[in-house]
């Protein structure tokens, strides 16, 4: 589902965030990716749904390789992948609700379909009395969920999240893993970035350690 | 079905962009009404100076000047005979008072000169319309009377007045396209910048995969719409700027009949100058909108 060929990114004045980087997960796999901070985490993450493009090797994600992606090809590619943001990037002048059916509605679905997925996603995540907020009147913890309520609402056949559980506290973290691994049962990859090793060690799966750009790997 | 629900979405998100947007919108529609009025203002002018051309051109007005020492007994006899010809109507014969009247209804300082002299110089005239057809056999018909002594045609006039009015015309296009130009140019950089505004928007919109139509196309509605706006107020105000100045200005120019007679554009001029300003406000937006990039 996801393969990294030798890759490595530099960024601009010779920063390197990934280093001869190989690396495969499988459909339906449920992979943690851990480091320090600045370690590459969002790197990775951004080189699968091609918000950035390896300055060496190849990535290819769902069969489709990321460099040989034509601009038209961009938005159908990044259909299939449903993303947790660090920063959780929520459409700020829409409430709750519209910045799910958001989602879906530029994806094409039909207009009696939107409300009732739209709820349900929001009920997953326990937040469907929050519908008719704006992010702004949220806590981070809860624009967080909405954020993994919008990456879940098209059911995506790869499902990546950037330290989905940072704003929140133990027991709804583990809430969210817990959906996420409803999500994976469905035949889901989930790949987590994360740096709470408490939260890895509890979930017992495959991690993928990143180090100054350097990965290594731990199965458990 | 699906592109009536694509068409919604659009219309929707754009008619949401406008009003977020109050304060840009509405400057640009203030740009494009006043470029609209000025367009309107010529387009009147221009219609009106047209309908008055074609009007003396298909009903072109003859006088027949007759000799100072040509009496009325005679006059009327040869006003009698033009109305027999073939191709001549309206014949109507005008004695000197009468024509001092009418010159100095239309020219009061030709009044006060007469008054001065106290004497009449105007001879016996015959005002009549000829068929275009029948202009060379009435000149023909007239060559033998010793009374006749000019005739005057309106096609020397005519012509002048045609090519001052295309002169002019070529002016007003001119201002024309540098109008529709600027508005244009006007809705491209309000677009642009609300473009810039919404760019964290616009990225996440890519980011979690819509199409570039779904991004784009809202803008395009944003700049039809003030272009729709922007076109009805300026026809308005166009408009309103001719009853204006008609009622306070034109009235006066009594030399110049025609101006003074000056008609609002029909409801399909109209119709056409706000298609004109949808078609800016369409053209500027769409090119501002293919200047957003793939993230």
């Amino acid at each position: 589902m996801i393969h990294f060929f030798h890759v490595s990114k530099v960024y601009e004045k010779g920063n390197r965030a990934l280093h001869e980087v190989n690396v495969s997960i499988g459909k339906g796999e449920f992979v943690f990716l851990t480091g320090p901070s600045g370690a590459g985490k969002t790197t990775f993450l951004k080189l699968i749904f091609r918000e950035e493009l390896p300055s060496y090797g190849r990535v290819v994600a769902n069969n489709q390789n990321t460099i040989a992606l034509g601009k038209r090809q961009i938005p159908d590619f990044r259909k299939k992948i449903g993303v947790v943001f660090q920063d959780f990037k929520l459409l700020e002048n829409r409430t709750v609700f519209e910045n799910i059916v958001f989602i879906l509605k530029v994806l094409g679905y039909p207009a009696s379909f939107l409300r009732d997925r739209a709820f349900y996603v929001l009920k997953l995540v326990g937040l469907q009395h929050r519908y008719n907020d704006y992010p702004r009147q949220l806590s981070g913890g809860e624009q967080q969920r909405i954020a993994i309520a919008r990456a879940l609402v098209n059911e995506p056949l790869i499902l990546l999240a950037d330290e989905p559980t940072g704003n929140l506290d133990p027991d709804l973290s583990l809430e969210i893993m817990a959906l996420f691994e409803k999500i994976n049962s469905r035949g889901t990859t989930v790949l987590i970035a994360t740096h709470d090793r408490e939260m890895i060690k509890q979930m017992r799966k495959r991690t993928l350690h990143l180090d100054h750009g350097h990965l290594q790997e731990h199965r458990k | 079905m699906k592109l009536l629900i694509d068409f919604s979405f659009y219309i929707r998100e754009g008619w949401a962009n406008f009003t977020r947007s109050r304060m840009l919108s509405i400057f640009s529609i203030l740009i494009i009404s006043v470029s609209i009025a000025i367009i309107t203002l010529f387009s009147t002018v221009f219609f009106n100076v047209d309908t008055y051309l074609k009007g003396m051109e298909n009903n072109p007005v003859y006088s027949i000047f007759l000799t100072p020492d040509t009496s009325a007994k005679e006059g009327k006899d040869l006003a009698l005979y033009l109305e027999t010809l073939k191709g001549v109507s309206n014949v109507k014969l005008v004695l000197p008072d009468e024509g001092m009247k009418k010159l100095a209804k239309r020219f009061p300082l030709a009044g006060e000169i007469q008054s001065s002299i106290e004497e009449n110089p105007l001879p016996i005239s015959i005002r009549l319309r000829i068929n275009t057809t029948a202009v060379a056999s009435v000149k023909q018909v007239l060559k033998p009377y010793s009374i006749v002594e000019s005739i005057y045609s309106p096609h020397f006039f005519l012509s002048q007045l045609k090519s001052l009015s295309s002169a002019v015309s070529f002016f007003i296009a001119l201002i024309a396209v540098i109008l529709i130009l600027a508005s244009i140019f006007t809705i491209y950089n309000v677009i642009r910048i609300t473009i810039l505004a919404r760019q964290n928007d616009i990225a996440i919109m890519q980011l979690v995969g819509a199409d570039m139509k779904y991004i784009r196309a809202p803008f395009t509605i944003e700049g039809t719409l003030q272009g729709l706006f922007g076109g009805i107020l300026g026809a308005l105000f166009g408009s309103g700027l001719i009853s204006v100045i008609r009622a306070h200005y034109l009235a006066h120019f009594q030399y110049l009949p025609f101006l003074s007679r000056i008609t609002s554009l029909p409801l399909s001029y109209f119709a056409g100058i706000i298609l004109l300003s949808i078609t800016m406000g369409l053209f500027g937006s769409t090119l501002a909108a293919s200047r957003i990039d793939y993230v």
